[in-house]
């Protein structure tokens, strides 16, 4: 079983980070790359071509429902706990807040999916930017709750790794989704190694796209020496290596936010408490 | 006051404060030996030609007779056009230095001058004309800053000399850029829109993923991967020559250039093949890239490869305006289709096969409509 460097994953999650710092537009795009990531996973586990049908009422859209849900905490989730760490920016770690089994929850399934099965027209995820990587609902893909991949996802998935300091954004991504699982390798280059681990995840039409980026993006890679290593990377256990990006905790982030607003309302006299 | 030693006593240097990029700053005027003036060693104006002699001698700070060497050398410097016209009209501008006689500005003037003096006999009496220069010199309390600002002041500052090309400019605003100085200060310091620093900015994105693509090996065993094969020398002289068609890409496909990198390759790829002859052309390129038929023609090993695809491009885009034209646009297709021959249809790429199905639907119905009529 082979694994990639702990230091190979942790620069590449530094250079993931945005360009310019704040605005939705990191948030948006990482949920939505997200998504598209947990539904190539869920149809190479699964085997099943898609569309995909994700119809709460009934046991079979449950179970795929659960599965995409698994694959989506996977792919975001960084350390299991109480309070876990997880990523909502590529880039950067967030403690507590909303958890990613509900955030998937609120953000695909029961807003985009729901709103999708009573559209007229064909329902294109996300809305924002205007390169859509999956459809939804009946006008797209013949079932209500359905979900397929856009025709033009190749053309359109590099658009949600622009902006970010990496100059081989598809080489950065794969160590990210591959920095705590073990793949079965003989390769001796990463970029054959990241193949043979993408390839245990994902469906090959994901893959053979994958490999073409990172062939195109080899040469703004650079080297980087003894890429694997034969143990279960920690990368995230400890973030000091991060500098002064630490973790955020999502939680104490807006508990003191909604102390600071009840204090303006004590400030001006504004009645709020019962 | 203290006087530097190269500043003639007679005219007596005059103390003056003149502006430089919004700072006033003292300095004395006066008339300056040319002998003990030192040529400015690292005017990023030379620098290409500096490392191409670099490379040749060695890496070793260059002397004064080889710097004036590059400079007489340099088709860019125009070193003896100069010459001529300060034989002819006299020098009007005065050369800045600092304080321990290290040019500031005037680079060119003082080498035009030394050339002046390699070329006039020992006995000529115009000699002695040139053997001193009207000088700016700023204070011996002078800092490093008031330096950089004269700096800005002379080479960015639009006026009828030869102000440092593009590229050596872009590279003093990213420097800038790279150390994290904010786009609006940036703007103040070199006296630039903030808009034009951003371009800057992007295109020196540009042109480092093209120095990165260009100086990688190239890579036998995968066809899309592995860069040019260029050295660091050969890669910047090219980004250099082309810096403003990498601007006109940055206006006309930035976006393309990060997404979709297969044509980015090819991109850099024509870039070193010269195959772009103007603004018209490079605007073009992502958008033969996307047409089947510009793309194999501006990918072909023609010279006028991009003008052609442009051609083409320009061609399709015109509006059918008689039945004529459609009728002639048809034969031409059709004697297209019959010229074909059986090797070439079999190679035809999947993409082209499925175009043709697609065609025959759409002729079968614009044939049942027409016979309708």
């Amino acid at each position: 079983m082979l694994y990639l460097n702990e230091k190979l994953i942790q620069e590449s999650f530094l250079r993931l980070r945005q360009i310019e710092k704040g605005g939705k537009k990191g948030l948006e795009r990482t949920s939505a790359l997200m998504c598209f990531l947990a539904f190539d996973a869920f149809l190479k586990r699964t085997s099943i071509n898609p569309p995909i049908d994700l119809d709460p009422e009934t046991a079979n859209g449950k179970t795929n429902r659960d599965i995409l849900t698994r694959e989506f905490v996977r792919l975001v989730q960084l350390k299991n706990g109480s309070e876990p760490y997880h990523v909502l920016n590529l880039g950067e770690i967030a403690i507590g807040g909303s958890l990613p089994d509900n955030r998937f929850s609120a953000n695909f399934l029961t807003v985009p999916l729901k709103a999708a099965t009573t559209s007229a027209t064909v329902y294109d995820y996300p809305s924002r930017p205007k390169n859509p990587l999956l459809v939804l609902g009946l006008k797209a893909t013949g079932i209500k709750w359905g979900i397929d991949r856009h025709r033009d996802w190749k053309a359109n998935l590099p658009v949600f790794l622009q902006g970010r300091k990496t100059k081989a954004p598809f080489h950065d991504l794969a160590c990210f989704v591959l920095r705590q699982r073990g793949f079965l390798s003989s390769a001796i280059t990463l970029q054959d190694g990241i193949t043979d681990g993408l390839a245990e995840i994902f469906t090959s039409e994901l893959c053979s796209f994958w490999r073409t980026q990172l062939s195109l993006e080899k040469v703004y890679f650079g080297e980087f020496e003894n890429p694997f290593q034969d143990t279960v990377p920690v990368s995230f256990l400890d973030c000091s290596w991060m500098g002064d990006i630490q973790p955020v905790n999502e939680t104490v982030t807006f508990v003191s936010r909604v102390s600071y607003l009840e204090g303006l309302l004590r400030m001006h006299n504004i009645p709020f408490e019962k | 006051m203290p006087k530097p030693n190269f500043l003639l006593e007679k005219p007596e240097p005059i103390l003056r404060t003149r502006l430089y990029n919004g700072r006033p700053l003292n300095v004395l005027e006066g008339r300056a030996k040319i002998s003990e003036i030192k040529g400015w060693a690292d005017n990023p104006r030379i620098d290409l030609a500096k490392r191409r002699f670099q490379q040749a001698v060695g890496a070793r700070i260059l002397q004064q007779d080889e710097l004036y060497d590059l400079m007489k050398n340099d088709p860019e410097v125009k070193l003896a056009g100069l010459r001529d016209d300060i034989m002819k009209n006299g020098l009007r501008e005065p050369i800045t230095l600092s304080f321990n006689g290290t040019l500031l500005d005037g680079n060119r003037r003082f080498f035009a001058v030394r050339f002046i003096l390699d070329t006039l006999p020992l006995t000529d009496p115009n000699r002695q004309d040139y053997e001193t220069i009207n000088a700016y010199v700023l204070m011996d309390n002078a800092t490093p800053e008031d330096e950089q600002r004269v700096l800005v002041e002379e080479n960015f500052s639009p006026s009828l000399k030869i102000e440092w090309p593009d590229y050596v400019k872009a590279s003093h605003v990213v420097r800038a850029h790279e150390a994290g100085v904010d786009v609006i200060d940036i703007a103040k310091k070199f006296k630039w829109p903030a808009s034009k620093v951003r371009e800057t900015v992007r295109i020196n994105q540009i042109v480092n993923d093209f120095l990165v693509y260009a100086t990688a090996p190239e890579d036998q065993n995968d066809e899309l991967g592995g860069g040019l094969g260029l050295t660091e020398q050969e890669a910047e002289t090219i980004a250099a020559k082309n810096y403003q068609f990498f601007n006109e890409a940055q206006k006309s496909f930035f976006d393309p250039l990060q997404t979709d990198l297969e044509f980015k390759a090819n991109f850099f790829r024509w870039m070193k093949e010269e195959k772009f002859s103007s603004f018209p052309e490079v605007r073009i390129a992502y958008k033969a890239w996307k047409d089947p038929e510009a793309k194999s023609i501006i990918a072909g090993n023609d010279p006028t490869a991009a003008k052609d695809a442009k051609s083409t491009l320009d061609y399709n885009a015109r509006i059918v305006r008689s039945g004529a034209e459609a009728a002639g646009r048809i034969d031409a297709f059709v004697k297209f289709l019959r010229d074909m021959k059986a090797g070439e249809i079999k190679s035809l790429p999947v993409q082209a096969r499925d175009s043709l199905k697609e065609a025959l639907i759409l002729i079968e119905k614009m044939s049942k409509a027409a016979s309708s009529d």
